[in-house]
């Protein structure tokens, strides 16, 4: 091979963020757990509530794919090598751009998630700043080595913290710590669900105020990866005064991506953006009220895609703000 | 970077084009509709696909010796048989067959755009027409087929219009009945004349010898069966043990092609006879009296090699996946290089031999994994994407130097 390969920067930055930082968008550990505030959270128990970066950072992810996007006017990699410079932060872009502060949105996301589990009855306990980074996007984006390690270490502290059992809320998490953790992880005996076979377990009746027409987005971890497509339809058809409508050739296992997979959004942020939009108008066909996901990361891509769209009266939620409002009501 | 960033513009540009995410939204919902509609008649198409998919298993297994064992039996039927390491092998042995000066008509074929055959033949001072009506169209305007089946995807019945009416110097209207009868009225003579007709393969039987060609235009059996030279350039990973193997690949190809019944499958063994005088065999009766099959290596054999990667080969290049990938509804053939898309990402890296070229690639699929879903073939796109990614980040860069 004569020239060497490179591989795109911002994929390097993000590979830089959960080495060095500890998380995905190179943030400080403390913006981690500023949503707990309030909530009555176990913190010692045998079954753990694993909530990830993807939503604890929404409000950072979300300043820090729009910067990203106005940086493509400059190119990425002129832009991200300059966001590199001012801070030594990584990806701590939300600072330099947005100022809008990490918790915001997600936050309530996570909180919504603790109320229905504590709700429903589930007990868990959470790990606050000690929670790890799984480490996933490095192994989707090709580090392979870096992964395992990271992986290894996320075991020893949850051995050393006595967890037997997790609940985790990212998709991506999820698939990284319940099918590649046993692959790549000598003895990992922990057992992983997704939050939405819990809820799915879990479930009793619930009803919303007023009647409302979702349209569903099956992100692709759970769908196609996960194999997790009749839990959220069975946890939705539950919940009354819900209609639930689905595109006719683009759900389950045929979905449209958001846009928004391994890293995509940092490579080729503008194809992103267009994946975005289309997505959200297939939705969109469906004439719902509120398009709902369970993925952090498709949140982000919808929201982008219904801004670019320009409807109007149509927003994105997680399927547990759904339930957490059927619940308040009940 | 600079490779990076000349394919991501030319990618973004492609994404920009509105004529392209018309063309393909059209094609992506016709595609959807008419394989449900070919599924559910045939619905024994399923578990044949699974059939075939451990037939293929077994033939990447012993891909070189079928090869061998394919080219006895062409020899036996009176064929002559190259088996071509390299691409520049494979144009050096069609090159030195054909000469210069000639006239071909050429049927598409992958494998040949693989290579760049038809490039090289121009280029050795012949003239080569396509006979497949997209690539005839793609050749003419001088552009790069952007779907393995339907090279001419992005191009709208208006532009083929200009594009005939600029060729032919009689005025065409937008009206694709009338284009498609201008384009049959051009190539008709220049089959009869041509002095080599060009194909690629379907699939192949070892046993037999046989060549399978599917198609719905009637080009491929013009092409092979009106000139006296016949050539046929064949990836090696296109060989089956038996004629009943190669039947039910063929089935399962077309049906996820978009076919659902092909109107032409054209079984070609050895070159044209007869026996009707005397019962003497003499060869060039009516078809071909020359057949040349070049069994083409070009990375395949090092590709069968790879645990994951392997099954890159067992491809049937139905071009089901392309309809699912949501980034080549945006950008059609320019997320690719020879091939498209993720499985042409793989195939870019083995075929090329060149990780770089494929490096760009492989940080454009989605992961998104729909394309395994379609997959008749099972062929599991997104691990062998991470796969190559982790090739790219561990073999061609130390850890430092990914903090430069």
């Amino acid at each position: 091979m004569g020239e060497k390969v490179k591989i795109p920067e911002g994929i390097q930055l993000l590979r830089e963020n959960i080495v060095s930082k500890a998380n995905l968008f190179g943030l400080p550990v403390r913006e981690k757990v500023s949503w707990t505030k309030g909530l009555k959270l176990n913190d010692g128990g045998q079954t753990i509530l694993f909530t990830g970066c993807g939503y604890e950072f929404l409000g950072a992810a979300r300043s820090m794919t729009s910067a990203i996007r106005k940086m493509e006017l400059v190119g990425v990699e002129r832009g991200t090598r300059l966001a590199r410079a001012i801070g030594k932060l990584g990806f701590n872009l939300p600072g330099i751009y947005a100022r809008l502060s990490a918790g915001k949105g997600g936050g309530e996301l996570l909180r919504a998630a603790v109320r229905v589990l504590q709700t429903l009855g589930v007990e868990f306990s959470y790990l606050g700043e000690e929670e790890p980074c799984c480490g996933g996007p490095l192994y989707f984006l090709g580090f392979q080595k870096d992964f395992v390690e990271k992986a290894r270490k996320t075991f020893c502290l949850l051995k050393k913290r006595g967890v037997r059992r997790m609940i985790v809320i990212v998709p991506s998490c999820t698939y990284t710590l319940k099918e590649l953790y046993p692959h790549f992880v000598e003895g990992f005996d922990i057992e992983v669900k997704s939050i939405l076979e819990v809820l799915s377990e879990r479930m009793t009746p619930m009803k919303l105020p007023e009647p409302i027409v979702a349209a569903y987005h099956d992100p692709c971890l759970l769908s196609r990866y996960l194999g997790l497509r009749e839990e959220p339809r069975r946890i939705l058809e539950m919940v009354e005064n819900l209609e639930l409508r689905e595109p006719e050739w683009t759900r389950k296992e045929w979905s449209t991506c958001c846009g928004g997979g391994g890293g995509f959004e940092v490579v080729l942020p503008k194809l992103s953006s267009l994946l975005a939009q289309r997505r959200a108008e297939e939705l969109l066909e469906l004439k719902p009220q509120v398009i709902v996901t369970s993925c952090p990361g498709c949140l982000l891509q919808l929201e982008e895609g219904l801004r670019r769209t320009r409807a109007e009266g149509v927003k994105v939620v997680d399927l547990v703000q759904i339930l957490e409002k059927a619940q308040k009501e009940r | 970077m600079s490779f990076f960033r000349e394919y991501r513009g030319k990618l973004m540009k492609a994404a920009g084009n509105e004529r392209i995410r018309l063309a393909l939204s059209r094609a992506i919902a016709s595609y959807r509709a008419n394989t449900d509609r070919a599924l559910s008649q045939f619905p024994h198409t399923l578990a044949l696909a699974e059939e075939v998919r451990k037939i293929k298993e077994r033939s990447i297994g012993q891909m070189e010796e079928l090869t061998e064992q394919a080219a006895q039996a062409i020899r036996a039927n009176k064929g002559k048989v190259f088996i071509a390491r390299t691409s520049g092998e494979a144009l050096e042995i069609i090159g030195d067959i054909v000469g210069k000066g000639k006239l071909i008509v050429n049927a598409k074929s992958m494998t040949g755009e693989e290579v760049g055959l038809r490039e090289y033949l121009e280029g050795k001072g012949n003239e080569v027409y396509e006979t497949d009506l997209g690539e005839f169209i793609v050749q003419k305007l001088g552009s790069k087929p952007m779907h393995i089946l339907a090279p001419a995807i992005h191009v709208p019945k208006e532009d083929v219009a200009k594009l005939l009416t600029r060729l032919t110097g009689e005025k065409v209207p937008p009206d694709i009945a009338q284009e498609v009868a201008v384009v049959r009225k051009f190539l008709r003579e220049k089959y009869f004349r041509a002095d080599v007709g060009i194909s690629g393969a379907n699939v192949v039987a070892a046993d037999t010898g046989t060549l399978f060609l599917i198609e719905n235009e009637g080009n491929a059996r013009l092409a092979t069966g009106l000139p006296p030279i016949h050539i046929a350039l064949v990836g090696m990973e296109k060989v089956v043990p038996t004629f009943q193997d190669a039947c039910k690949v063929a089935e399962v190809t077309w049906r996820y092609a978009n076919y659902t019944v092909p109107t032409y499958v054209n079984l070609i063994s050895g070159p044209s006879k007869t026996g009707d005088i005397e019962k003497v065999t003499t060869y060039g009766a009516h078809g071909p009296r020359d057949f040349y099959v070049i069994f083409l290596d070009g990375g395949r054999v090092d590709l069968a090699k790879q645990e994951l990667f392997r099954q890159a080969l067992y491809c049937l290049r139905c071009g089901g996946c392309l309809y699912e990938c949501p980034v080549f509804a945006f950008t059609a053939g320019y997320f690719g290089d020879k091939y498209f898309a993720g499985i042409g990402t793989i195939w870019t890296a083995f075929v090329t031999g060149d990780l770089g070229r494929a490096a760009p690639l492989a940080y454009t699929c989605l992961g998104c994994g729909r394309c395994r879903e379609r997959c008749p073939m099972r062929i599991d796109v997104p691990s062998m994407i991470i796969e190559l990614r982790r090739l790219l980040v561990e073999s061609t860069l130390p850890a430092k130097e990914l903090r430069d």
